[in-house]
C-alpha cells in the first residue's frame, strides 16, 4: 500500500532523508522508529504530500503522491503529534467538516462519526468548541475524524502523546481491528515498548539512512543482539550507547 | 528599571534577530515598505501644503482659521480614537498575550508588569496614528512660517498628547475586564464597536463638511468666523494640545508651557490613577480574561448560523460546501474579525450620506456635467472601499486557516480548489457590498440608467479582480502563524496589495474616461452614436474587461503556486 523508492530528501547542503525505500502492506502495522532529526517527521511529511521529495518516488494505494495527489489523499489518513484543529468549531461541526472535505455521506457521519466520538468518550462534548478541549481530547476528536473515513491506509506521527490510559488503550485496540480488517498502518514512535508489542514490521531510521528493517526478531539478528530487549538494540544501532555512561554519571 | 528592561528583552532580541539575520527579501520588503512610508509622508505633506497655502490666501484671517480649526478637530479626532484603540490594545496586552504566563509567574514587581504593558499599550495603539498626522503639523508649520521652536516642541507636544489618551483607555480596559461579567465579553466588543460607529457617525455630522461647498449656508463672514472660531472645549486634552502649539502659528503671545505641563502632569496622574486601578482589578479581571475564553465559546447547537446563511450554503456543494460553513462558523465566532462588520456599516452609512449631501442640484450645464463626473469617480470610490475591506476581510482569509491548515493539505482538495472557495467566499459578499453602495449612490445622483448599469457592470469585474488580488498575494504570503496576521496586514502585503488594487482601479477607470464621455455627450447632444463611436466604446469596455480577467488569472495563479509548493 505505501511504497518509497529511493526517496532523498535535502536541504541546502545537509540530506535528511538519504535514499530511503520502503513498503508497508495491507494488513500490516508498520513501525518507524529513530532518535530526533534523525528524519521520521520529514519521511511522513513527504508520504502525506506535504513535502516534496528532492528524488525518489512515494505511492499510496498506487497513487503517486506528487503527480496524482487527490486520488493518494482520498485514502490516506493523518494522525499527527500535535493536534492542531479549527479552535472554533464545535467538535460535531469539526467532523462534520471532515466528512465534507473526504465527501462521507450523511449516514456514514452519522454512524460511524457518532460512534467513533462515543468510543473516544466524546460524546457528551459535541457542542463544545475545540478551543476548550486538552491536547488529549483534540487528539481523540482527530482520530474520531479519522476512523469515521476508514481510510485504506493510515500514517500516524507520534500518536500516543497526550492521550490518557484509557484513550491509549482503546486506540491500540482499535489500530489492532483496523488492522485485522486490511488497513495499512505506518506508526511512528520513540516508545519502544508500543513498537515491540503493536507493529508487525519496523524499519529504524538514523541520520536520514534506513539501518535496519523487518521484525523485531529480525532487527535484533541485524544488530547481532538476539538476547538484548529493544531499548538496547535501538541504542546500539543509533549509536546512543554513551547514554549508559551518562546515566550512570548522573546516578553518582 | 533592570526588571523594566528585562521584561522588553524578548522583544527587543526578536527584533535584533530579524534585522540581522533575515534574508535579502526581507530587506528588499523593509525597504519598499520604508520608500511608501516616505512616499506617504512626502505626498501628504506637499498635498497639505497646497491646501494651507490657498487657505492663507483667502480673504481676511478666513483660511488660517478654518486651517486651525481643521486641526483642532483633527486632534480631537485623534483624541477619541486613541482612547479607544488603546482600550482594545489594553485588553490584549494585559490580558490576552502570550507572554504573560512568564511574566506573571516570574518575581517581577506588579509596577513593573503594569509600566511594561502601559508602554506596550501605548506605543502599539499610537505610533501609526502619529506618523499619520506629523505631515500636517510640520506642513501647516511651514507655511505659516513657524519659528524654529515649533519643530522642537512639537514632537514632545505631540508625543506627551497621546499620553493622555492611552491612560484613560488603559484605565478603561482594567475597569471593563474587572466589573463586565465573563459571560459579557462578547458583548464588550459588540458594544464598542457601535459606540465608535455611533461616534463616527456623530463627529461626521457635527462636521457638516457639505456646508463648506455651498458659500449660502453662512448668513455673513463674521457669523461663520465666530462659529470656526470656538473652542470644541476646553475641558479636552485636544484643545490643550492645540493651545500648545497655537502660539506658533497666530504669532501671538500664549503659554505653550502651562498646556504642556496641563498635559504631561494630566497623562501622569492617570498612569498613577492606573496603577493603582491595575493594583486593585488586575487580578480579578485577569481571571474573568481566562473564564471569558470558554464563556466567549459556550456551547453551540446545530444550525448555528442561522436559516439565512444556511439558505446561501444550499447551493454549494461537495467540499465547498464545507469549507464555506467553516470559514463563516470561524469568522462570526471569532469577534476580532465579525466586529469589523459594525465598521463595514459605518462606512456605508456614511458614504451614501456624503453622496446624498453633495450640493449638485443647481440646474446648469456645469451641474449636470459635475454629476456625471462624480458619478463616474464614484465607481472608483466604491471599488477603493471594497479595496479597503478586502484588506482587512479577504487578505488575511487564507492565512486565518493558522496551524490548522494542514487539515486541508493532506485532504483531497487541492490548492485550486481551496483558493477559489476562498475566493468565492469573499467575492459575493463584497459584490453585494458594492452593488448597494454603487446603485444607491447613483439613484440619490439621479443619474441615467445606463450610467448605473455601467457602475454596476464595473463593480462587478473590479471586485472579482480586487478579490482575487487579495486572495493570491494573501496566499502568496501567508505564514499560517497567528502572531504574524496582524502585522502583515499593515505591513509588505497590506500595502502591495493596496498598490496593485489602486494600479487596476485607476487603470480600469481610465479604460471607461471615453466611452462614458461618448454616452455623456451622446445624452446632452441628443444625437445617435455612430458605428465608429460604439465601436471605441466596445473596444474600450472588452480592454477593462481583459485587464480585469487577466488580474484575476495571475493572482489566483500567483496564489495557487505558492500553496501547492509551500513545505
Amino acid at each position: 500500500m505505501i511504497i518509497l523508492d529511493q526517496v532523498v530528501k535535502r536541504y541546502g547542503d545537509h540530506i535528511a532523508v538519504n535514499n530511503v525505500s520502503l513498503k508497508a502492506q495491507a494488513g500490516e502495522i508498520f513501525g518507524f522508529l529513530g532518535p530526533n532529526g534523525a528524519g521520521k517527521t520529514s519521511t511522513i511529511k513527504m508520504i502525506m504530500g506535504l513535502m516534496k521529495p528532492s528524488s525518489g518516488t512515494i505511492t499510496i494505494g498506487g497513487h503517486d503522491i506528487q503527480k496524482d495527489p487527490v486520488s493518494a489523499k482520498k485514502i490516506l489518513g493523518y494522525v499527527p503529534d500535535r493536534p492542531i484543529l479549527y479552535e472554533k468549531l464545535t467538535a460535531w461541526e469539526y467532523m462534520k467538516f471532515i466528512a465534507g472535505l473526504y465527501n462521507v455521506d450523511k449516514t456514514g457521519l452519522e454512524e460511524r462519526g457518532r460512534k467513533y466520538l462515543e468510543i473516544f468518550a466524546l460524546g457528551d462534548r459535541l457542542n463544545e468548541l475545540v478551543e476548550n478541549f486538552s491536547h488529549g481530547m483534540k487528539q481523540r476528536l482527530n482520530l474520531s475524524s479519522v476512523f469515521m473515513r476508514d481510510p485504506k491506509v493510515l500514517i500516524l506521527d507520534e500518536p500516543l502523546i497526550g492521550l490518557d490510559p484509557r484513550g491509549a488503550r482503546l486506540f491500540k485496540e482499535i489500530l489492532h481491528t483496523s488492522r485485522n480488517n486490511g488497513m495499512c498502518i505506518f506508526m511512528s514512535t520513540h516508545i519502544l515498548e508500543i513498537a515491540e508489542q503493536m507493529c508487525d514490521r519496523m524499519a529504524i531510521i538514523n541520520k536520514g539512512n534506513v539501518i535496519a528493517t523487518g521484525t523485531a526478531g529480525d532487527i535484533r539478528s541485524q544488530a547481532h543482539a538476539s538476547e538484548s530487549n529493544l531499548e538496547q538494540v535501538f541504542l546500539h544501532l543509533t549509536g546512543g550507547e554513551d547514554v549508559i555512561s551518562i546515566v550512570k554519571e548522573l546516578q553518582k | 528599571m533592570r526588571e523594566l528592561i528585562t521584561i522588553f528583552s524578548p522583544q527587543w532580541w526578536t527584533f535584533k534577530n530579524r534585522l540581522l539575520r533575515s534574508g535579502p527579501t526581507a530587506y528588499f520588503k523593509a525597504l519598499f515598505v520604508l520608500f511608501l512610508g516616505a512616499g506617504f509622508w512626502a505626498a501628504a505633506f506637499h498635498y497639505l501644503a497646497v491646501v494651507f497655502t490657498r487657505l492663507q490666501g483667502m480673504e481676511g484671517n478666513v483660511g488660517i482659521v478654518i486651517g486651525l480649526k481643521g486641526l483642532s478637530l483633527l486632534l480631537m479626532l485623534v483624541f477619541f480614537l486613541l482612547i479607544f484603540s488603546s482600550m482594545l490594545s489594553g485588553i490584549n496586552t494585559l490580558y490576552l498575550s502570550s507572554d504573560l504566563p512568564v511574566i506573571l509567574s516570574s518575581p517581577v514587581s506588579w509596577e513593573n508588569i503594569y509600566f511594561s504593558k502601559w508602554l506596550e499599550t501605548a506605543f502599539k495603539s499610537s505610533w501609526m496614528i502619529l506618523f499619520a498626522v506629523f505631515p500636517v503639523f510640520v506642513a501647516l508649520g511651514l507655511v505659516l512660517k513657524t519659528p524654529a521652536t515649533y519643530y522642537v516642541l512639537l514632537l514632545p507636544v505631540l508625543t506627551i498628547f497621546v499620553l493622555v489618551p492611552v491612560g484613560i483607555g488603559v484605565m478603561m480596559s482594567i475597569v471593563l475586564m474587572a466589573l463586565v461579567p465573563a459571560k459579557r465579553a462578547r458583548n464588550i466588543f459588540v458594544f464598542l464597536g457601535l459606540l465608535i460607529t455611533a461616534l463616527l457617525f456623530l463627529l461626521f455630522r457635527l462636521l457638516k463638511p457639505e456646508r463648506f461647498a455651498n458659500p449660502e449656508w453662512f448668513a455673513n463672514l463674521t457669523i461663520f468666523l465666530s462659529e470656526m472660531k470656538l473652542p470644541v472645549s476646553a475641558l479636552l486634552p485636544s484643545t490643550w494640545a492645540t493651545e500648545a502649539l497655537m502660539p506658533f502659528f497666530s504669532k501671538g503671545s500664549g503659554t505653550p508651557i502651562f498646556y504642556m505641563s496641563l498635559l504631561l502632569f494630566t497623562a501622569g496622574a492617570f498612569i498613577i490613577f492606573g496603577n493603582w486601578l491595575f493594583r486593585a482589578f488586575f487580578y480579578s479581571g485577569m481571571i474573568k480574561a481566562q473564564q471569558s475564553r470558554s464563556a466567549l465559546t459556550g456551547t453551540y447547537q446545530e444550525g448555528a448560523l442561522g436559516p439565512g446563511l444556511y439558505v446561501w450554503l444550499f447551493f454549494v456543494k461537495g467540499y465547498r460546501k464545507a469549507l464555506f460553513e467553516k470559514d463563516l462558523l470561524t469568522f462570526f465566532r471569532n469577534v476580532r474579525q465579525s466586529s469589523q462588520l459594525l465598521l463595514l456599516f459605518a462606512i456605508i452609512i456614511i458614504y451614501l450620506f456624503s453622496i446624498k449631501a453633495l450640493p449638485l442640484e443647481w440646474g446648469t450645464y456645469l451641474s449636470l456635467q459635475l454629476k456625471y463626473i462624480i458619478s463616474f469617480l464614484n465607481i472608483g470610490l466604491v471599488a477603493f472601499v471594497i479595496t479597503a475591506v478586502a484588506a482587512r476581510i479577504v487578505l488575511p482569509s487564507v492565512d486565518n486557516e493558522g496551524r490548522a491548515f494542514w487539515i486541508i493539505r493532506v485532504s483531497p482538495v487541492s490548492m485550486r480548489g481551496f483558493l477559489w472557495s476562498k475566493f468565492m467566499m469573499a467575492f459575493f459578499p463584497l459584490l453585494l457590498l458594492a452593488q448597494i453602495l454603487i446603485v444607491i449612490s447613483n439613484i440619490l445622483l439621479g443619474v441615467r440608467i445606463w450610467f448605473i448599469l455601467l457602475g454596476a457592470g464595473t463593480c462587478l469585474v473590479l471586485v472579482a479582480s480586487i478579490t482575487a488580488l487579495a486572495t493570491g498575494i494573501g496566499a502568496y504570503n501567508a505564514r499560517f502563524s497567528p502572531a504574524e496576521t496582524d502585522r502583515e496586514q499593515t505591513g509588505f502585503q497590506g500595502t502591495a496589495f493596496m498598490l496593485l488594487a489602486f494600479a487596476v482601479i485607476i487603470l480600469t477607470i481610465m479604460l471607461e474616461i471615453i466611452p462614458t464621455l461618448s454616452m455623456f455627450m451622446k445624452e446632452v447632444r441628443e444625437s445617435a452614436l455612430t458605428f465608429r463611436g460604439w465601436a471605441i466604446i466596445g473596444t474600450m469596455l472588452s480592454a477593462a474587461f481583459i485587464l480585469n480577467s487577466f488580474v484575476i488569472w495571475v493572482a489566483m495563479r500567483t496564489g495557487e503556486k505558492r500553496l501547492t509548493a509551500m513545505e
